[in-house]
């Protein structure tokens, strides 16, 4: 048996209360013609039909909220994806529930664990895109009250747009963080980059944080160098794989690989309708286990995942896998993947000549990508090889302008992504 | 005899009039040669399919509400200005949405707050939308622009040395078609303390154009001349001079924060959008982003400079024909002509509208002092863009050569 197939039994529960409890599910499953004592083994267990954002936001909050649960009762955390990108999604999850699933993935970094153990009560700061939290944190005029979670995360002040944000709104959130004392740090890595070349530029030290969590987005190669440069003697750096529906779903250990909790989720990575081999880049459908207010069955997450295959140096026994990247940003040509975010990312590298960079599809056969040279760097050759080098992964006919710039836009979430396609997949 | 060619746009493409639907009708039976694009563009379907598309699909309010069809809206206008902002090398926060080009230099006028002491040179090519707005509000004086309509620099120099608050430049003027050196001006004004603004209606949609690289505090261009729709513009401007411009108009969208006794501006460019926009005008500033690119703009811009020279080569083989700033040098696809002994031009435009489909202009082009000083009052010009063809020309041409002798001396 797999590591992912240990938590099959609790996910055939699962669906039997799902089924006996939840009425978007009995009507999804007498849909597909299923009862849940169908589905014996995994293989049956892909017979029940993927669920989708679509799913829960349509049958909200009726629909997929278990008999008995309601809205008003205190322990429930009401989560709101942010919605510009066309998948909003309003969710509810119990906050205990939540907590187990983020003890339990963190169990891949010992050291961040303890970082969180020895956080009591926890003072965390967030910097992240406004949208990823519900306060408006992006005019200068807010006060860190009004920014403050009702768990009292401080939510630091950021423009939508990343580049543009103001030199006296980054000096706000460094005084934040400072007056703040957080125990560790929640954030966006793109954001996390940005606030660090700022702190290089200004020649501050580090803010004073246990461990800083990278989530949200991908982690590039350059924004992690900018990141460690600043934080990596006074914390520890981890990247996250979250979900604003679900939790901590995954989390790096101190080899430097995401391990995904295989405990509190039966995961499934397929490819199509059979699990994905090591090395394939694959889709991750996730049901929960034991959540009794609003389960989640095979919930098609939309992101992109490679299985690596072997056991981790760390030690830790939960399966490793690379993100890949969110399937609506995977640069597609004629229905067929070119190129992931992280395989963009692999590409490009980290080389000293480059601040940041964007890869943009905007259409079939039209791509621009545009980067911020370093200060000082001699650019234009390595850019140019680079070019190439992307333009062989788009294929021949494709049109690619590659620019060096002094500003590149985020996205209207308020994310900056690294590699982003306007074409509808 | 003259060379013929066709354009090869970006997209292997030689002819794009299909996407053009009124490139389609005849008048009385004769097919239409658009030559009024300096005027307003024609729509390719693209843009009309995404103006429909957000009536038909969408129609709510942007950033004004929680709902989907808003937040689909609000995305969609949004991306509108990213995509603007990267046509033109800003940044998306410097890229406010206006009615216009007129509207966007009148709300730069108003916002600079100038005083009536405050001097503001404007070239004298300008359009009547870079003139009257600073004549409104401040003392203007004249850059000249000679008989060859080429800026006289060393005047501008000395013009310069009075200190202005604004320079109002234009990048290309609508009616010789010649484009002003604007990275050189505006560095001459920014060593002079003063505020550069560009009127860019008539380059940013035939050339790759780029804010920063040319150094100007501000610029406005708008959607119809460039294959988007009438009613929606872009007012540009620069990060640095934010502090100095105050919103033109007030309202709903442009404030965080209001109570009984003050309000608070939304950060740039919100401050700048009082109001419900024209939203299913982002929508076809969006789609006509998009298709430009995809023609690809050194393309375009390669395209009107065949243009121009074919213009003004068949202009100046023609004895009867004065051309408005003859000569050598950097220009776009417009020509604007005096005809000998043709007292009423809009007679004749009207007669190679209907007998001949030829769609162009005549007048003093909204920029009467300059036609008036160089060509009594008024001029023929006939302008192209993407769509335009070298038969499109020609027949132009051949109809004036044909009515000449009935129209003039």
């Amino acid at each position: 048996m797999s590591i992912f197939e240990a938590t099959f039994p609790s996910a055939q529960e699962e669906v039997a209360e799902a089924y006996e409890n939840v009425s978007f599910f009995r009507r999804h499953m007498d849909d597909a013609g299923l009862h849940p004592r169908d589905l014996r083994t995994p293989a049956d267990f892909r017979r029940l039909p993927a669920t989708a954002k679509v799913d829960y936001r349509r049958n909200f909050p009726t629909g997929v909220l278990a008999k008995g649960a309601t809205l008003s009762d205190p322990f429930v955390f009401r989560s709101q994806s942010s919605g510009t990108t066309g998948e909003r999604l309003l969710t509810i999850a119990h906050t205990f529930d939540l907590a187990e699933r983020m003890t339990t993935t963190a169990g891949a970094h010992p050291g961040m664990q303890a970082v969180f153990a020895a956080a009591r009560p926890q003072r965390v700061c967030r910097y992240a895109a406004p949208n990823c939290s519900d306060v408006e944190c992006a005019t200068p005029f807010t006060t860190s009250e009004s920014r403050t979670l009702f768990d009292g995360t401080r939510v630091l002040p950021v423009a939508h747009d990343l580049l543009a944000t103001p030199k006296s709104m980054v000096d706000q959130a460094v005084a934040e963080i400072t007056d703040y004392d957080p125990h560790w740090l929640y954030t966006d890595p793109m954001h996390l980059a940005f606030l660090s070349r700022e702190l290089s530029e200004r020649d501050l030290a580090p803010p004073p944080a246990g461990g800083a969590v990278l989530t949200y987005n991908l982690v590039t190669q350059i924004a992690r160098r900018q990141v460690d440069r600043v934080f990596r003697d006074s914390s520890i750096v981890v990247e996250v794989v979250s979900m604003s529906e679900l939790g901590w779903m995954g989390m790096e250990c101190p080899e430097g690989f995401v391990h995904m909790n295989a405990q509190s989720f039966y995961l499934e990575l397929l490819v199509g309708d059979r699990p994905a081999e090591p090395g394939e880049l694959a889709e991750m459908y996730v049901t929960s286990i034991g959540d009794q207010i609003s389960p989640h069955l095979r919930y098609n997450t939309g992101d992109i995942y490679t299985l690596l295959g072997g056991d981790c140096a760390c030690g830790h026994e939960f399966p490793r896998i690379v993100f890949e990247g969110r399937g609506r940003d995977v640069i597609r040509r004629d229905g067929a993947v070119r190129l992931t975010p992280k395989g963009l990312d692999r590409l490009v590298g980290d080389p000293g000549w480059l601040e940041l960079y964007k890869l943009r599809q905007l259409a079939d056969d039209r791509y621009s990508f545009r980067y911020i040279p370093a200060e000082g760097a001699d650019h234009t050759d390595a850019a140019k090889a680079l070019g190439e080098q992307v333009q062989e992964l788009l294929g021949a006919d494709a049109r690619l302008t590659v620019d060096a710039v002094d500003y590149i836009e985020c996205e209207r979430s308020g994310k900056f992504l690294p590699c982003v396609s306007d074409v509808e997949s | 005899m003259t060379q013929t060619h066709t354009p090869t746009y970006a997209d292997g493409r030689h002819d794009v009039r299909g996407d053009f639907p009124v490139l389609r009708r005849t008048v009385d039976g004769i097919d239409v040669s658009y030559l009024d694009s300096a005027a307003t563009s024609l729509k390719p379907q693209s843009v009309i399919d995404a103006i429909v598309r957000y009536y038909a699909e969408v129609g709510a309010n942007i950033h004004r509400g929680k709902h989907m069809l808003s937040e689909e809206a609000s995305h969609a206008y949004e991306m509108a200005r990213v995509r603007l902002a990267q046509f033109i090398g800003a940044q998306a926060n410097e890229v406010a949405f206006t009615a216009g080009t007129t509207h966007a230099l009148n709300t730069l006028a108003t916002g600079l707050r100038l005083s009536p002491d405050d001097l503001v040179l404007v070239s004298a090519d300008a359009h009547h939308s870079q003139q009257l707005p600073w004549r409104h509000h401040a003392r203007v004086e004249w850059i000249p622009v000679g008989a060859d309509g080429l800026v006289d620099l060393d005047r501008y120099a000395e013009l310069l040395r009075q200190r202005p608050r604004v320079v109002a430049l234009t990048h290309c003027s609508n009616v010789t078609g010649r484009y002003a050196p604007v990275a050189q001006m505006a560095a001459m004004a920014r060593e002079q303390g003063a505020i550069t603004v560009l009127d860019a209606a008539q380059s940013v949609p035939h050339r790759p154009v780029d804010m920063h690289a040319l150094g100007v505090d501000a610029m406005a261009f708008s959607g119809h001349k460039m294959l988007g729709p009438t009613g929606i513009g872009v007012l540009a401007i620069s990060a640095k001079i934010f502090d100095a411009v105050a919103p033109a108009d007030h309202g709903g969208g442009m404030v965080d924060w209001v109570d009984v006794e003050k309000s608070v501006w939304r950060r740039p460019p919100h401050r700048f959008e009082a109001g419900t926009p024209h939203i299913a005008g982002a929508y076809g500033m969006l789609a006509a982003v998009d298709y430009l690119e995809r023609l690809g703009m050194d393309e375009v811009a390669a395209h009107d400079t065949r243009m121009a020279q074919l213009l003004h080569r068949e202009a100046a083989a023609r004895d009867y024909l004065t051309i408005l700033a003859p000569g050598e040098g950097e220009r776009s696809g417009i020509v604007s002509v005096g005809v000998r002994g043709c007292r009423d031009l809009s007679e004749l435009a009207r007669i190679l509208s209907d007998s001949f489909g030829i769609m162009c202009r005549s007048g003093h082009l909204c920029a009467q002092p300059l036609v008036d000083e160089l060509a009594h009052g008024q001029v023929l010009r006939l302008s192209a863009y993407v769509y335009t063809t070298e038969q499109d020309a020609l027949r132009a041409f051949d109809a004036l050569d044909n009515t000449f002798p009935l129209v003039g001396a």
